[in-house]
């Protein structure tokens, strides 16, 4: 996997190259050790140089006697951080998350993973960037308050495209995410503390809408992997339906492309919660098609919720935009629900071993 | 944390102009004044590393910036008033690129990494006058056709409006040298200070799961007298509340990492006004930096001793391993 540019491991990037070309680059006779000079040492050595791995250029080790002996006061030498020090390199670069890295979340607590699915423009990423913008404006859900984000960098890259920047222009809706734009899929991560102090960790994809698309028409064919990775690993599901292709001339291409991708989601759903969610809300569309989707969810994913959500345009009302995206990241951003499995009852063979007898306070033995 | 039980290594977090060094200047001397609830025990060994600063305060005016790669440290021998304890504090000054360093190149030096771990509480500097939340398409709407066919076109119609936006006002970033110089950082400045706490509690070997109490954290919102914040009959706004009205992303992960009695956040007017770096102000001068400055406590009460900023740190940091 690279992890400079976060993308899936099953999908190789334009800049993909092989592990073994970068440890070569890198100094690093250890081809499992995929960025040592961006990320650190996967054997969990603070300092490059100190893994027998690392064929790096020898530094000089500067402990910094000189800065730490307190007698009175002393002055560092002047040449500060860039003399050639050993350096720690952070073990995340703040851009989406790719495989590797969801170490960085998963190893210490229970992650929920939250797919976003929905065709090509149908307001995935613009979502995402719409949470991240609440969050940052102040925005208090009652499942927690934001408690960090190990993906910061890829969430400001979002933000950008939806503020004013000098020179720049306005707003503008963020790039298309196409499967071989420079900004490649990843995980964007978000941690919340709910009023327990519990801390709950989130995961929510950002995928090209292409691979659904292709996804929907062929469930195993080349280009679909991403989208078959997302159905079988999230915890919940975003299905997202955008009014305003529905509101074209293709409209009935789209009503049909739609039902495939909830037919393709449904299968081997596994009773996951689905919330629909209709894009572009302020775009009316004919009740048919309205209902002919509703009739579909309906029957795909019993028990899905339903949103509504828009961004703003002009003068429109807090209930209009931030209420309803609010009301979403409040669904999204739930604590699990799902109930735990009860651990299993493991027969005991040899009860005179009171070690090997024992299950735990409460039990007969 | 420290080698010696007694010494209290605080870890004074701020970026570049973020007040470290004016203020670094003015606790010394109210250390040195013994009116303040924190003195100094009798006099510091060498005074070379803030003499600059005091010579400047001085004649009345601003010190210059610390250079990028300066990093001294002072150890005062002081006694708090009211405590029955004495300990070592060891106050650093720098150039605070060193700090926006850890975000903007990831990679932390390895003596910062030992002072980050030697530090017993933090001490953490955001100057709010200079730092401006984005304005964002929630905030200030504009009519955007609707994206149907890729970022292009988005782009072109974006560029055709651009002469409307002059007309609105000035975008995100102010024009001020030093407002540019916060904004460095890779990441909007908001982000990048959250981002900031998150690498030094790695580097400190602090796991997040569970609310902390080990580093206490006090926040400083340095140059107060530059925030537009109203003083009532006697009270200035809390400086909390300030803090999560100006950046609520900062003040939200602060809330939710630290437990509530770990963290506090004040306000800092180290010298009470803004002095120019090129013309004396004779009013500061004659009364002396000593009788300047102040600080904003919980509930928005002023204080004019400078040292509570750290004396509220030293009662979190160490009287509990």
């Amino acid at each position: 996997m690279n992890s400079q540019c976060g993308c899936f491991e099953i999908f190789k990037c334009g800049d993909w190259r092989e592990a073994s070309d970068l440890a070569t680059e890198r100094h690093c006779a250890l081809e499992t050790c995929v960025d040592p000079e961006e990320i650190g040492c996967n054997r969990g050595y603070e300092f490059l140089e100190e893994c027998p791995h690392w064929k790096g250029r020898q530094q000089q080790a500067a402990p910094g006697a000189d800065s730490l002996d307190r007698a009175g006061v002393q002055a560092d030498s002047k040449s500060g951080l860039h003399d050639g020090g050993r350096q720690l390199r952070l073990p995340w670069t703040g851009n989406s998350l790719g495989m590797l890295d969801l170490e960085l979340v998963t190893a210490c607590n229970r992650t929920a993973l939250v797919g976003v699915v929905g065709p090509y423009n149908s307001g995935k990423t613009t979502l995402l960037t719409l949470f991240y913008l609440l969050i940052q404006h102040g925005e208090q859900l009652s499942t927690g308050t934001f408690a960090g984000s190990w993906s910061l960098v890829g969430w400001e890259n979002l933000a950008a495209k939806l503020r004013w920047r000098r020179g720049e222009g306005g707003p503008k809706f963020p790039p298309h995410t196409s499967r071989t734009a420079g900004r490649q899929p990843g995980l964007l991560h978000m941690a919340l503390r709910d009023r327990t102090n519990i801390r709950h960790d989130f995961l929510l994809t950002d995928p090209p809408g292409e691979w659904f698309t292709v996804w929907a028409q062929k469930e195993l064919t080349e280009g679909a992997e991403g989208a078959r990775w997302v159905q079988q690993y999230a915890d919940r599901f975003l299905f997202l339906v955008d009014r305003e292709a529905l509101a074209t001339k293709e409209r009935g291409k789209e009503r049909d492309a739609l039902r495939d991708l909830a037919r393709r989601l449904s299968t081997g759903l596994r009773g996951r919660p689905v919330a629909v969610v209709w894009t572009k809300s302020d775009i009316p569309i004919l009740p048919t098609i309205e209902q002919d989707l509703q009739d579909c969810f309906g029957v795909e994913f019993p028990n899905h919720s339903e949103f509504r959500v828009r961004v703003r345009f002009g003068n429109e009302t807090r209930n209009e935009v931030e209420e309803p995206c609010l009301r979403l990241m409040q669904w999204a951003f739930a604590p699990d629900q799902k109930p735990r499995q009860t651990a299993p009852t493991l027969p005991i063979c040899d009860e005179s071993d009171l070690f090997l007898a024992y299950r735990g306070q409460g039990s007969h033995l | 944390m420290s080698a010696d039980p007694r010494s209290t290594s605080l870890l004074i977090v701020g970026g570049t102009k973020a007040g470290k060094t004016h203020y670094g200047g003015q606790l010394l001397r109210r250390l040195e004044a013994k009116k303040s609830r924190l003195r100094i025990l009798g006099a510091p060994s060498d005074l070379t590393p803030f003499q600059e600063v005091l010579d400047r305060l001085a004649i009345g005016r601003s010190a210059p910036h610390t250079p990028t790669s300066f990093y001294r440290e002072s150890v005062w021998h002081v006694r708090s008033e009211d405590q029955d304890y004495q300990t070592q504090l060891v106050w650093p000054d720098y150039g605070g690129e060193q700090i926006e360093d850890i975000v903007r190149k990831r990679q932390v030096d390895e003596r910062w990494v030992q002072r980050i771990r030697e530090s017993s509480g933090w001490l953490f500097f955001v100057r709010l006058s200079t730092i401006s939340v984005p304005e964002d398409v929630l905030v200030r709407p504009r009519v955007l056709e609707r994206m149907r066919s890729g970022s292009e076109d988005a782009s072109s119609q974006t560029e055709g409006t651009l002469a409307e936006q002059e007309r609105i006002g000035p975008a995100e970033e102010s024009d001020r040298p030093d407002v540019a110089l916060a904004s460095r950082l890779t990441l909007s400045t908001q982000a990048g200070l959250v981002e900031l706490l998150q690498a030094l509690l790695f580097v400190k070997q602090v796991g997040s799961n569970a609310q902390l109490r080990q580093p206490p954290l006090v926040v400083v919102l340095s140059c107060w007298d530059e925030i537009a914040t109203t003083k009532g009959n006697s009270a200035w706004d809390d400086p909390a509340t300030v803090l999560n009205k100006r950046l609520p992303l900062l003040s939200q992960f602060i809330e939710s990492t630290w437990e509530e009695d770990r963290v506090e956040v004040m306000g800092l007017s180290a010298l009470g006004k803004t002095l120019a770096d090129d013309v004396s102000d004779e009013a500061f001068m004659d009364n002396g930096p000593e009788r300047q400055g102040w600080c904003v406590c919980k509930g928005g009460t002023q204080s004019d001793d400078l040292t509570l900023p750290v004396i509220m740190l030293m009662e979190k940091t160490g009287r509990e391993s």
